[in-house]
């Protein structure tokens, strides 16, 4: 098929590549997006853009670049921190993301206790209330948008809780990440950047009062756990504990956020799936790694620069050069999920690209699951019928993740 | 089927248990390494045994025949 927009027709490989590269892609309707990674993997799977960027949309590729271990993440990153951002500096401080194999290790083997299993059912009790009153809230409106309303507000508090931020503080921060959530659109006007810029130091500043507080009374929660893993060992840096925070609130806010929407409106869109799920309620883990696979809202990772040549079936990428894996691309590979774009709750082995992989697998991949878990079930037991009150859905043009701008939904109370 | 971690390799990412926690533990103290729970996988949990494979960062675990 032809997908025209104003200014590009996209039949063209490198016009393909671009689009995806510069967001624009990511901003057209409906199932465009992967049409386009469809276009590419058919005939272009291991493809370099004009800026030189290798694009990547089989599942095989996708997969082995993201395992593929000597990678640098971060020349970039580095560069505009040693140029005075904050936003960079407080990344540049979070090697869990974007440094070395060494330190991603060390950072993520003190964080992860609070990430493991136990300590993530912990958290359930609490998920499960805020879900039921946001519900309650929502329900009696009838109408709402199901983003901004209701799915906006449950991951903010859930990261709070889990750093050990007082919940008198969330209104705050789920403003600021609303307003970070802008840090990533193509086009940045000077008004989103001073907003951007004031949440970047409000959340800077918050976090170096915050780890003072809990220097003097310590708490069980994970930034009161790395303070003291930092202070017993001097293991983690002033400046890498604010990162870490930063960072775990940027990578768990709107992520889960849109995965929640996203999700939703693929059940919408395949009303069969949506009552098997119903009748099948043993099949929601499942389920969960499906919508993922399916509309998961991150389109494709960070760029990581190859210190080693990395072969790709025929193809092999020297050292030196960058790559892009296409989660999107990869997610929809007919190769690995046959008729990937149907939405199947109960396919086999659906083992997405939604989280990464390899070394920068998303540490907190069982909190997302966690909530979609809650959400997805309550909505199966609070709700009886659920419907689009406005079509199309709108996405903007932030990346590397799919954003839903608005979401009205009608629901008729169970 | 059997299960193996390498533990040269694994640096007890717990990403084993959280997808098949019959199979894998791992404790909380520092330097914590997976053990494999049952070394003969059961075929309903055949499943879960792939996926820990799979979500391994280090790819340390492997089933063998």
């Amino acid at each position: 098929m032809t997908t025209t927009t104003a200014e590009v027709d996209l039949q063209d490989p490198y016009d393909i590549a671009d689009a995806l590269l510069n967001r624009q892609a990511l901003a057209l309707p409906g199932d465009t997006p992967w049409e386009l990674y469809r276009m590419l993997r058919e005939r272009n799977p291991v493809f370099k853009s004009r800026q030189g960027m290798w694009i990547l949309t089989r599942y095989a590729d996708a997969l082995a670049a993201l395992r593929h271990p000597p990678m640098d993440l971060g020349p970039e990153m580095r560069r505009a921190a040693a140029a005075g951002h904050l936003v960079a500096q407080m990344n540049a401080a979070t090697m869990l993301y974007f440094e070395d194999p060494a330190d991603t290790l060390r950072q993520r083997r003190l964080v992860q206790q609070a990430f493991n299993r136990h300590s993530v059912a912990a958290l359930r009790p609490m998920v499960e209330t805020l879900v039921d009153g946001l519900l309650t809230e929502n329900l009696e409106r009838g109408t709402f948008d199901y983003l901004w309303d209701f799915a906006d507000n449950i991951p903010v508090n859930v990261v709070c809780e889990l750093l050990g931020v007082p919940r008198a503080d969330v209104p705050v921060f789920r403003d600021w990440t609303r307003n970070l959530a802008e840090a990533t659109s193509a086009v940045i006007t000077d008004e989103i950047a001073q907003r951007v810029q004031s949440a970047v130091q409000g959340l800077h500043d918050y976090f170096v009062d915050l780890i003072a507080v809990l220097r003097k009374n310590p708490n069980d929660r994970l930034l009161s756990l790395m303070i003291e893993a930092r202070d017993e060992g001097n293991r983690l840096s002033e400046e890498e504990l604010v990162g870490l925070s930063y960072f775990t609130l940027s990578a768990g806010s709107d992520t889960t956020t849109q995965l929640l929407t996203h999700g939703t409106i693929a059940l919408l869109q395949f009303p069969d799936q949506l009552r098997l799920l119903r009748e099948r309620r043993d099949l929601m883990p499942n389920a969960i790694e499906e919508l993922i696979r399916h509309s998961g809202p991150v389109h494709y990772t960070q760029p990581r620069t190859l210190l080693e040549p990395l072969r790709l079936g025929d193809v092999e990428v020297p050292a030196g050069e960058t790559v892009l894996a296409s989660v999107g691309g990869g997610n929809r590979d007919p190769e690995e999920f046959p008729d990937p774009d149907t939405l199947d709750i109960a396919r086999p082995r659906v083992r997405h690209l939604g989280f990464s992989q390899g070394l920068h697998l998303c540490i907190g991949a069982p909190i997302a699951r966690l909530e979609a878990d809650v959400v997805f079930g309550a909505m199966l037991d609070r709700i009886a019928g659920l419907e689009f009150a406005e079509t199309p859905i709108e996405y903007s043009d932030t990346g590397p993740m799919r954003s839903v701008k608005r979401c009205l939904v009608t629901a008729e109370p169970a | 089927m059997r299960a193996v971690v390498d533990t040269a390799l694994c640096q007890g990412h717990a990403r084993c248990e959280d997808v098949a926690p019959e199979l894998f533990a791992v404790g909380d103290e520092d330097g914590a390494r997976a053990r494999v729970l049952q070394p003969e996988v059961p075929e309903d949990l055949l499943n879960a045994a792939e996926d820990a494979v799979f979500y391994c960062p280090m790819g340390a675990i492997s089933l063998v025949d």
